[in-house]
C-alpha cells in the first residue's frame, strides 16, 4: 500500500499530509523537527485497519509556516481544521513528543471531536525542569543537522542508516531552528496539568522503555487516572521506528477502548 | 449563471483582524474554485482595505465594494479610490454604491439622513461623469462642489470599473440602476416576490433609458451550504444559524418581517422553518440544486448567485468544503441558466 501525499487548504495555512487506508480515522502527529515520514514504518500496517492521516505540523515538513507563534492549542486547532477540510467529523489521534502535547490539547479543547487519544513519549515536565534544561534544548534545536553520533544512540542499533540520517536531517532542515524551538516553547508553555484534568476522551499513554518520557510515568498516571499506560520494551523516544510491530499492536489495543460517544 | 460571494462581515466573537482574515480565507477559497466575484461590505471601514489584502492572495476573482455609502464621502474621493483599487487588483475591482446601514452614520458626519437618497443619486451621476470625462470637471451641487476636478489615478478597466447599487426595499435604487445601467445587488433577506419585482422594474428602466435590457445585471444572495447529505448540512449549520436568527430578530427585525410564517410572529422564525421552506439553501447537492433552480425560475432570473458569507456559519474548512461541493456537483447542472434566454426567444419569434 502506498500512502498518498496531499495538501489540505485550511484557514491556518496549507497542511501537507500522507493518507492511506480506510476505516476509523487515525491522525498521526510526529515529534519535533520531523514530518509524517516519522510514521513511514507503521503506515502500511495501520492502514490495513484504519484511515491513516499523518500530517506535517505547521512550520514543519511541507506544511506552511505559522503566521505567528503557535501554542499547543493552536496546533490542536490546526488538526481540527485539517479534519474539517477532509470532512472528518471524529477521529482518534496519536501524537508523539510535541505531538503528544498536541494530543493532550486536542483531548481537552476538542474532546467532542476525539474518539481516542494516544499520548506517545510525552514527558510531563514542570517549569523548573524545563527551565533548568533549556540551554540543552536550545542547543539541540538550533543546530539543526545532526550527525550519526548524535542520532544513532537515540534509536535501536541498526536503525540509523545513512539513508535514515539523510531523511532525518532533511526534515530538521525543512523545519529549521526557529520553528523547532518554537515547537519546544509550545510544549514548555502548555498548561498540561489543566488540559489533563479536562481531557475526557478515552486515552492511552505509550512509552519506550529507554525513552525520556517513561521517567514521568507515575506523574502521568496520577494526572490521567484510568488511562492504560503501555511501555514498549527496548524502544527509545521513537517507538514507531524502533519497533513498528509493537507500536501498531499498542495502537490496536488502544482501539479496543470504547470510543467516546 | 455565474457564482459569487457577498462577504457581509459579522463575526461578533472575533477581533476584526481575525474576522477579516476569515473573510479573506473564504474569498481565496472561492477564487480557487472559480467563483466569478466577491462583494465585500463596508461596515466599519472602506471595503477597499480588505479588497487590497484579498487581491494579494487571489488571482482571478473580481472584487467589489458592497457597498460604499455615497453620502459619507466626496464623489471625487470615491472615484479616485475606485481607480486605485482597480489598479491594485489589476482590473478586478467593482464599485458597489448604496445608502449606508444606519441613519446615525450620516449624522456622525454632519449630514442629514433625509438627504441620503438624493446624495446617492447625485454622487453616482458625478462619479460616472468623472469617469467618462476627457477633461477637468466643474461641479456645483447642493451637497458637494468641485473645481477643475480630475482623476489623477486612472482605472485599469475601460472606460471604468463596473458600478453596482444595493437594492433593499424601495424601487428607487432599482430604477436608478436601470437608468445608469448599474448592477443590482440584493441581500440574503430579500423575499422572492420582491426580487421578481426588482427584475421587472430593472428591465423596464433599462429599456426606458435605451440600455440593453438584461437580468444578468442582478445579483441574488442567499445563505447556501452544501454537505454530503441533507441531514449533515442541516446539523452543520444549526448552532450558528440559530444564533444568527436570534441576533437578526433583535437587531434587524425590519428585514425579518417577510420571513414570518403565516399567522405567526417573529418568534416563529426558526432555523428548521427557514431550511424547510427554502429560505436558506441548506442541504445535500441535489436539494441545493433544486433550491437554486426554483429561486431562479420564480424570481425571473438573475446573473449571479451569491453565497452569503463573512459569517461563522460553520468552520472555515467546512464552508470551503461546501463551496467545493457546490462547484463540483451543483454548479455544472445550473450554470447554463440564462435569465435573458426567454426574452431572446420571444424577440426571435
Amino acid at each position: 500500500m502506498r500512502a498518498m501525499d496531499k495538501f489540505a487548504f485550511t484557514h491556518m495555512g496549507r497542511i501537507h499530509y500522507l493518507e492511506a487506508g480506510s476505516g476509523p480515522v487515525l491522525m498521526l502527529m510526529h515529534s519535533n523537527g520531523a514530518s509524517a515520514h516519522e510514521y513511514e514504518f507503521v503506515v502500511d500496517q495501520l492502514a490495513e485497519k484504519y484511515r491513516v492521516i499523518a500530517w506535517d505540523m505547521p512550520g514543519q515538513g511541507d506544511s506552511d509556516n505559522p503566521p505567528r507563534f503557535y501554542s499547543a492549542h493552536d496546533y490542536a486547532d490546526s488538526i481540527v481544521a485539517l479534519m474539517d477540510a477532509l470532512g472528518v467529523a471524529k477521529a482518534s489521534v496519536a501524537g508523539s513528543s510535541v505531538g503528544g502535547s498536541i494530543a493532550i490539547a486536542l483531548g481537552a479543547r476538542h474532546a467532542a471531536r476525539m474518539e481516542r487519544v494516544f499520548i506517545v513519549e510525552y514527558p510531563v515536565r514542570n517549569e523548573k525542569v524545563w527551565s533548568e534544561g533549556w540551554a540543552r534544548t536550545e542547543k539541540m534545536w538550533t543546530n539543526t543537522p545532526q550527525t550519526m553520533e548524535i542520532v544513532g544512540p537515540r534509536l535501536r542499533p541498526g536503525k540509523t542508516t545513512a539513508e535514515f540520517l539523510e531523511r532525518w536531517n532533511i526534515d530538521r532542515n525543512k523545519a529549521g531552528a526557529k520553528n523547532c524551538l518554537n515547537a519546544m516553547w509550545a510544549m514548555r508553555l502548555h498548561d498540561v496539568e489543566s488540559d489533563l484534568r479536562t481531557l475526557s476522551a478515552p486515552a492511552m499513554v505509550i512509552y519506550g522503555s529507554k525513552g525520556p518520557a517513561v521517567a514521568t510515568k507515575a506523574v502521568m498516571a496520577e494526572k490521567l487516572p484510568g488511562a492504560p499506560q503501555v511501555v514498549l520494551d527496548d524502544c527509545g523516544h521513537f517507538p514507531m521506528i524502533d519497533d513498528p510491530q509493537a507500536f501498531c499492536a499498542a495502537i490496536d489495543k488502544g482501539f479496543e477502548l470504547k470510543a467516546q460517544s | 449563471m455565474e457564482f459569487g460571494l457577498f462577504s457581509n462581515n459579522r463575526r461578533p466573537d472575533r477581533s476584526l483582524g481575525e474576522a477579516w482574515d476569515r473573510d479573506i480565507f473564504e474569498i481565496v477559497a472561492a477564487d480557487k474554485l472559480g467563483f466569478q466575484e466577491a462583494w465585500i461590505s463596508e461596515h466599519q471601514t472602506p471595503a477597499e482595505l480588505i479588497i487590497s489584502k484579498a487581491a494579494a492572495q487571489t488571482s482571478r476573482i473580481r472584487l467589489g465594494a458592497g457597498v460604499r455609502p455615497l453620502g459619507y464621502y466626496h464623489p471625487l474621493q470615491i472615484a479616485l479610490e475606485a481607480n486605485a483599487a482597480d489598479q491594485i487588483t489589476h482590473g478586478r475591482y467593482m464599485l458597489g454604491i448604496g445608502h449606508g446601514f444606519h441613519a446615525r452614520q450620516m449624522e456622525w458626519r454632519g449630514r442629514d439622513p433625509a438627504d441620503t437618497r438624493a446624495m446617492v443619486e447625485a454622487s453616482a451621476r458625478l462619479i460616472l461623469k468623472l469617469w467618462n470625462s476627457d477633461g477637468p470637471v466643474d461641479y456645483d451641487g447642493p451637497y458637494w462642489t468641485g473645481k477643475q476636478m480630475i482623476l489623477q489615478c486612472p482605472p485599469v478597466q475601460k472606460p471604468h470599473p463596473p458600478m453596482a447599487i444595493a437594492c433593499i426595499n424601495t424601487l428607487g435604487s432599482v430604477q436608478l440602476a436601470g437608468a445608469l445601467n448599474l448592477i443590482v445587488l440584493t441581500g440574503d433577506f430579500i423575499p422572492l416576490a420582491r426580487l421578481k419585482l426588482f427584475g421587472d422594474t430593472l428591465v423596464a428602466a433599462q429599456i426606458a433609458a435605451g440600455h440593453n435590457p438584461s437580468r444578468k445585471m442582478i445579483r441574488s444572495t442567499r445563505v447556501i451550504y452544501v454537505a454530503e447529505n441533507d441531514k449533515q448540512a442541516r446539523e452543520d449549520m444549526r448552532e450558528s444559524y440559530e444564533a444568527t436568527i436570534k441576533w437578526e430578530i433583535e437587531n434587524t427585525p425590519h428585514h425579518q418581517v417577510e420571513r414570518i410564517p403565516p399567522g405567526g410572529s417573529l418568534r416563529d422564525i426558526t432555523y428548521d422553518y427557514l431550511v424547510d421552506t427554502g429560505n436558506l439553501f441548506i442541504g445535500g447537492p441535489e436539494t441545493v440544486r433544486k433550491r437554486v433552480e426554483h429561486h431562479f425560475e420564480a424570481s425571473g432570473g438573475f446573473g449571479v448567485m451569491n453565497f452569503h458569507a463573512g459569517r461563522d456559519y460553520a468552520t472555515p474548512e467546512k464552508l470551503a468544503r461546501s463551496m467545493k461541493l457546490f462547484m463540483d456537483e451543483v454548479a455544472p447542472k445550473i450554470r447554463h441558466l440564462d435569465p435573458d434566454a426567454g426574452a431572446a426567444r420571444a424577440a426571435a419569434e
